[in-house]
């Protein structure tokens, strides 16, 4: 499959301080690549390298099978970025907002409108063309900032970030415009301290800590780095300890916990453990409010990578 | 793409609430101060002359300085009188004289018993015609306890003075109007930094989404700054007008050569603030408080501001500072224009040098512009 971005041996320091160490990555046509790790683990600054926004001090970025450096414009103009923090005129309405943004890009004024309401049906803006930015809810500033960095219809798109404080509705919706430029066409490189967007849409993951790569894959093949088999929550009050300490014995279990009126029981690979942790609350006359069973998540594998968890 | 760039920053300017604040209105405000302080101040000079007395037998060898007075007596402003040193100090005590002048053979002294008013009057004449001695390139020796020097005074009174205040024309409290459009100019500068901030990726996010676009920075640079030169000259068109005509200020008649100072003025103020702000990564709001202080400083050593002396003590103390103060040379190029008439001489110094300062900043600011990468965003 074709290498949309290639990156060999980067290095970015800040002093001593090396934010992204020696990595080397590649994403393939039409993927949505998911760069996943903790705030500060050198996500953004990968980014910013690739972009040519950032000096580094070594490694090779190509794009599109071109070395990227500020002055290709031709190599620019495939290229949309939505960054972490809002960046819009406030002074502007959101059509103006996005009309300018894509102006940068397309200079043809009919290609141009036509790109400009695309976008805005894309991110479902239609109501709010008017409005200024101070006047719109959180999650309609997060939309506006994907439109203003997607509208020119670049090839390759970079979100840094986009759901950031973002209500459970619109983080949805943003996530479903995502997905809707892939399957356009477009590679997208997704990056978040999220596991469950990461997971939910991107087909690649990279996980990174401390400027590293300490993981790549896709989902499942990451999940399978964890000796984790599933996790088992019951809702239940007033457990008595001896409880917890016979279930601590229970073949497989990895763990045991008991907090809030919530019993968590961690166990490794093989079968499921469902059945047999409702038999024994039967057996045992133990009361429940709710029982679940979850397979483990990416956070589990950064877990078990790292003995911290993503949004340490 | 320059056009599509200017007309969208031309409307994101006129809608930035803080910019048009300093930019547009603070100045109209500091004009209606400045007319409602020496409207005042002429309405008294107009209702009771100041009496001053000059030390009759110190005057004797200074055959220059009896020209001076003659002059300054033609103003109704001013009572002038001769007299011996007791009867001044007779009068002074008794409140018949405002002031008295005597002469020491070095330098003329003012002396007065309490500071009022009339006093101001005095000291206004002095002060303002020490500044106009600066203005015509002649050193001053001034301080604070009003010791002029007679060859300054002599100086002056033989090139300017005799003729300028037989003209009814002259009003030092213009030099107020000039420094504040110069002012108004150089606050152009809050404008520019507006527009650097939104150009270059390590001062904000919109920067960096300037940045990865697929344009040259240069032409981006050009047409904000097109767009803020639109809305900080159509300021000073408004200010000049708002001056001569509401507040009935009596400007310069040279109407283009005014405009084009401005105009120079104005794209100075312009390329220091995209200077100041591409130039380093501290906060916006630290380089807004730099550039209204520094502006607020010149003013200051232009004579804007409280004492009008600052501009003669500190021409005096730093003399190429004070030529590189882009106030006063604005708003020399206005007093020249005002004051000299056909002589452009020094209209055309004061304009270069402000060209200079706008060119400098211009050039130093296009280098910043075309930066590539980043050390840290």
């Amino acid at each position: 499959m074709e290498k949309v971005i290639e990156v060999e041996g980067l290095t970015k320091s800040y002093g001593k301080f090396k934010a992204v160490d020696n990595l080397s990555l590649y994403v393939e046509k039409g993927r949505i690549f998911g760069l996943l790790g903790p705030n500060g683990s050198g996500k953004s600054t990968t980014i910013n390298c690739i972009l040519s926004l950032l000096k580094y001090q070594a490694g090779e970025i190509k794009i599109f099978g071109e070395t990227m450096s500020p002055d290709n414009y031709e190599l620019k103009s495939k290229i949309g970025v939505v960054f972490q923090d809002v960046a819009v005129f406030n002074e502007l309405s959101v059509y103006d907002n996005i009309d300018y943004f894509c102006g940068l890009y397309i200079r043809d004024k009919k290609t141009r409108k036509k790109y400009v309401e695309d976008a805005i049906k894309l991110t479902a803006l239609q109501d709010f063309k008017k409005f200024r930015p101070k006047q719109l809810s959180g999650g309609l500033l997060r939309r506006l900032n994907i439109a203003c960095g997607i509208a020119h219809k670049p090839k390759l798109i970079f979100l840094d970030e986009p759901t950031v404080a973002v209500d459970p509705q619109s983080r949805n919706a943003i996530l479903e415009g995502i997905v809707k430029l892939n399957k356009a066409g477009a590679t997208i490189v997704y990056t978040s301290h999220y596991m469950e967007e990461v997971e939910q849409i991107c087909d690649r993951i990279v996980i990174l800590d401390k400027g590293q790569i300490i993981a790549k894959g896709t989902k499942e093949s990451l999940k399978e780095l964890t000796t984790m088999g599933e996790r088992i929550t019951v809702e239940i009050a007033n457990l008595d300890k001896k409880y917890l300490e016979e279930l601590k014995e229970m073949p497989d279990v990895l763990d045991a916990k008991y907090a809030d009126s919530k019993l968590t029981l961690t166990f490794a690979r093989g079968k499921e453990k469902l059945p047999a942790m409702i038999d024994y609350l039967k057996k045992n006359e133990l009361s429940y409010e709710r029982i679940f069973s979850e397979l483990p998540s990416l956070n589990d594998v950064f877990l078990e990578l790292t003995g911290k968890e993503l949004r340490d | 793409m320059f056009w599509h760039v200017f007309k969208a920053k031309l409307r994101v300017l006129l809608r930035n609430k803080s910019c048009l604040f300093w930019v547009l209105a603070f100045p109209f405000i500091m004009a209606i101060m400045f007319k409602a302080a020496f409207g005042n101040f002429n309405a008294m000079r107009e209702a009771e002359p100041a009496k001053v007395a000059v030390v009759e037998k110190s005057l004797a060898a200074e055959s220059g300085w009896r020209e001076f007075f003659s002059g300054i007596n033609e103003n109704e402003n001013y009572e002038i009188s001769y007299m011996s040193l007791e009867d001044a100090k007779r009068e002074l005590a008794a409140d018949e004289l405002a002031g008295y002048i005597e002469f020491d053979g070095e330098k003329a002294h003012l002396f007065i018993n309490n500071n009022n008013m009339q006093q101001m009057l005095i000291k206004n004449a002095l002060d303002q015609y020490a500044e106009l001695q600066n203005t015509a390139g002649v050193i001053a020796q001034l301080n604070l306890e009003y010791l002029i020097s007679k060859d300054g005074f002599a100086k002056v009174l033989e090139e300017d003075f005799v003729s300028d205040a037989s003209d009814e024309k002259i009003d030092f409290t213009i030099n107020y109007f000039f420094t504040l459009m110069a002012m108004a100019a150089l606050y152009a500068s809050l404008i520019g930094l507006e527009l650097a901030k939104n150009n270059e990726a390590n001062l904000s996010t919109k920067g960096a989404r300037a940045a990865i676009a697929p344009t040259d920075k240069t032409l981006v640079m050009l047409a904000d700054m097109a767009a803020g030169f639109v809305i900080c000259f159509a300021q000073q068109l408004a200010l000049y007008l708002f001056i001569k005509y509401p507040l009935g200020i009596e400007l310069a008649g040279a109407f283009w050569q005014t405009m084009l100072i401005n105009a120079v003025g104005v794209l100075a103020g312009l390329s220091l603030g995209i200077f100041v702000g591409a130039s380093n990564s501290k906060s916006e709001g630290f380089k807004n408080g730099l550039l209204i202080g520094v502006t607020m400083l010149c003013c200051f050593f232009s004579g804007m501001m409280g004492d009008p002396r600052m501009r003669a003590i500190f021409d005096n103390l730093m003399p190429t500072l004070s030529k590189l103060n882009p106030i006063n040379n604005i708003s020399d190029g206005h007093y020249a224009l005002f004051a000299y008439g056909g002589d452009m001489e020094y209209y055309w110094v004061a304009l270069g040098r402000i060209a200079i300062f706008a060119g400098i900043m211009l050039v130093l600011s296009l280098i910043l512009s075309r930066r590539k990468r980043y050390d840290s965003i």
